[in-house]
């Protein structure tokens, strides 16, 4: 058959499932992931096909990040108490603001992008027969792809400098599945809600303005006053910070606690958002 | 025969419009039901059926109901009455060109058009060569599209439909791109598509000449309802007398100058297009050579230039027209008088739904919007029109008015509208409403400089 020379990696994937889902199921599967996955590679390559420096700025804007805010917090005294809890020596702090913006950034980046991606793209919407919500599912997962570009990155880094967090990057896939899950179930939601009112997104903004202050990022959560500490609980984005915080830093507690949180969190929100979706999606091309 | 391929029966579509999304919340969390939304009534009570392997044509004024009426079949809209049963697989092509990016090069393109497209993705690399052979875009193939001109993009996007083999086929005004010679190509194309291939073809669109031959029926819209069906002559006929027997009065004809662009192959023809660009930028702000034309105008080189999709297409227009630098409110008193548009509510508050023919009949009025009145000569340049906008010109009812173009002060003798096209698009247009057709040649392009 001619895709078997055409599709390589697919013809493998599809042998490996026919056992499973018999021969049509396994190549619809398939085929539909294919084209998913293509739609995030060029919507990756679009992201940074522009710029001069392309996949370097993954890697270099945690950095600025660090440049800007390590030293301000310095100054107020945070990353003194926090390098003595993270127990890296200096360098604990900055690997831990670090682990945290690339992680922030894969998040918000998914859920604006996600959340226009049916009100930006009127053309696709109208004309195209594919399934609508594709188009937030690839900005989720373009999200996705650079925070594993980046965690690489920076677990390279990690490595020269002689922290490498080794064992523990086994928690980095399921970060990344569960973030995602609880991306793509907001963005949905949003997406879909953007498209009859289109507050949401000023709204959704402004909500990440102050979700940006309110989860563990440029704090340990050791640093917020104990009676304050059950508020982290319920914010729905802290469990995650923790799991890319535990990723990374090498005597960062692992707490189950957290990681069911994230689960629910990320379970819960994907299929509120799947739901909403489905309700709205027959009405959404008449309002696009 | 064979049952029908396509069966419309009674279908009717309604648009919520809301004043404002105020309304669309508090009918909403109304509790006693009230409703605050108007219905427009785009489609109403309409049946037909589509035989097996025909190819069947609509036609009928921007606005009539066309486009809705395809993407209900196209299973994009959902109607809000009546049952459409459609046999077989159905590809709609309702606009060319879905989600191109203007960074990707033609290759990456053509397969996220295609996927946009529906083609199954184990086939897309299969006809991929396919598609690219057919847009004849040589090395430009590995090029991104931002260095394409508004020709080539339509040739690309052309060419990914020809990878869909559909059972059945839904056409809105995507018959032809390019110059005469690929878009003769795009015809003939379409033309086998549906005469020998089987496939069952509904087609809107505004070209005369191909609804008579190609199209086995026809279907006359007007204002949401079938007007009347029958054979293709019969239909164009009644069709084009409807509005005066698509004669124009002579009085109030502008003048036009014809660029002519005649590419060998594509790089060439990106010269050449540039080189129109530039000589009709001296009339607007691209000024680049200003004792090439004497007095002002603007030059309008993209008709859909800066149109959101989702705002009230009043607003579209203003914002069309400022970036020509027209300010809102010239474009809002002009806009009254020259335009029909406050009478046709699909496009004042719904925009989105407005089909290729619709984009073309807000956008081409755009640039009639004066600019502050020059001494001596006005002109303003507009740079390859898209085939479906110039076939609308056409023969569209509405337009018509573009025998008058705008306000008589534009028709003064001296004035001109000079178009670079290509000239198979442009020659019905220029024998029908030019007094003088001035088939120029292309001014020879200039030596690179060095």
């Amino acid at each position: 058959m001619s895709e078997t020379r055409q599709l390589p990696m697919a013809s493998l994937v599809v042998r490996l499932l026919r056992p499973l889902l018999g021969e049509k199921r396994a190549r619809e599967f398939v085929g539909s992931n294919y084209a998913v996955a293509t739609l995030v590679y060029y919507s990756f390559r679009t992201q940074h096909g522009k710029a001069l420096l392309g996949l370097v700025w993954a890697l270099l804007t945690p950095l600025l990040f660090i440049v800007v805010y390590v030293p301000v917090l310095g100054a107020m005294g945070m990353s003194a108490s926090a390098d003595s809890v993270l127990g890296e020596g200096r360098l604990g702090f900055p690997i831990y603001v670090v682990a945290g913006f690339v992680t922030w950034t894969a998040f918000t980046y998914g859920l604006q992008n996600g959340s226009t991606s049916l009100v930006d793209n009127p053309d696709v919407v109208h004309h195209s027969p594919i399934p609508l919500s594709i188009l937030p599912l690839v900005k989720v997962l373009n999200g996705m792809v650079g925070l594993l570009v980046s965690g690489v990155i920076l677990s390279i880094g990690l490595a020269f400098v002689g922290r490498f967090p080794g064992i523990r990057l086994l928690i980095f896939p399921g970060l990344l599945i569960l973030l995602a899950m609880f991306t793509l179930g907001l963005a949905l939601l949003c997406s879909a809600l953007a498209v009859f009112f289109r507050d949401v997104l000023q709204i959704l903004n402004s909500l990440l303005l102050i979700e940006f202050f309110a989860v563990p990022l440029i704090y340990l959560p050791t640093q917020i006053p104990e009676g304050y500490r059950y508020l982290l609980d319920l914010n729905p984005l802290s469990p995650f910070m923790e799991l890319a915080h535990a990723t990374f830093i090498r005597q960062y507690p692992i707490s189950w606690h957290m990681l069911g949180l994230a689960v629910l969190w990320a379970v819960g929100t994907y299929a509120v958002g799947r739901l909403v979706f489905l309700r709205l999606e027959r009405n959404i091309a008449d309002y696009t | 025969m064979t049952g029908p391929a396509i069966s419309v029966r009674g279908v009717s579509k309604a648009y919520r419009l809301y004043r404002n999304p105020g309304d669309r919340l508090r009918e909403l969390l109304s509790p006693t039901r009230h409703t605050y939304r108007q219905d427009y009534w785009a489609l109403r009570d309409v049946s037909f059926d589509v035989p097996k392997g025909r190819t069947y044509g609509i036609l009928g004024a921007n606005g009539a109901g066309k486009s809705t009426l395809l993407k209900i079949l196209a299973g994009r809209l959902r109607q809000t009455s009546g049952t459409i049963e459609v046999e077989g697989r159905v590809n709609g092509i309702l606009e060319l060109g879905t989600g191109l990016q203007p960074t990707l090069t033609g290759r990456q393109n053509a397969r996220v058009n295609a996927l946009f497209l529906g083609l199954d993705p184990w086939r897309i690399e299969d006809q991929l060569d396919r598609i690219l052979e057919f847009a004849e875009l040589g090395d430009y193939a590995d090029q991104p599209l931002d260095t394409y001109s508004s020709g080539m993009k339509s040739r690309l996007a052309f060419s990914v439909l020809t990878a869909l083999e559909p059972e059945v086929l839904v056409l809105d005004e995507a018959l032809a791109a390019g110059d005469s010679g690929f878009s003769q190509k795009c015809t003939r194309f379409i033309h086998d598509l549906c005469n020998n291939s089987g496939c069952t073809v509904l087609v809107v669109s505004h070209d005369m000449e191909f609804m008579r031959n190609s199209c086995q029926h026809l279907l006359w819209f007007e204002h949401g309802k079938v007007h009347s069906e029958g054979p293709p002559e019969q239909i164009v006929s009644g069709y084009l007398e409807s509005f005066g027997g698509a004669e124009v009065e002579l009085s109030n004809r502008p003048r036009y100058l014809l660029f002519r662009v005649t590419p060998e192959d594509p790089a060439q023809q990106l010269d050449y297009e540039l080189q129109c660009v530039s000589w009709l930028a001296p009339v607007g702000s691209l000024r680049e050579d200003s004792s090439t034309w004497r007095g002002e105008g603007h030059p309008f080189v993209h008709y859909g230039l800066q149109f959101l999709g989702h705002d009230a297409a009043l607003f579209e227009t203003f914002r069309a027209a400022g970036v020509l630098g027209v300010t809102q409110r010239t474009a809002r008193e002009v806009w009254g008088p020259v335009r029909t548009i406050e009478e046709q509510p699909p496009y004042r508050r719904l925009s989105p739904h407005r089909g290729p023919g619709g984009v073309a009949y807000l956008g081409l009025p755009v640039p009639q919007y004066p600019l502050p009145p020059p001494s001596g000569i006005r002109m303003f340049g507009i740079n390859e029109l898209a085939t479906p906008l110039v076939l609308s010109v056409q023969v569209d009812g509405a337009w018509h008015e573009l025998g008058k173009f705008g306000t008589p002060e534009l028709s003064v003798e001296q004035q001109g509208h000079y178009l670079a096209s290509h000239p198979f698009d442009l020659k019905g247009l220029m024998d029908r409403f030019a007094d003088s057709f001035v088939g120029g040649e292309a001014p020879a392009p200039a030596e690179p400089s060095a």
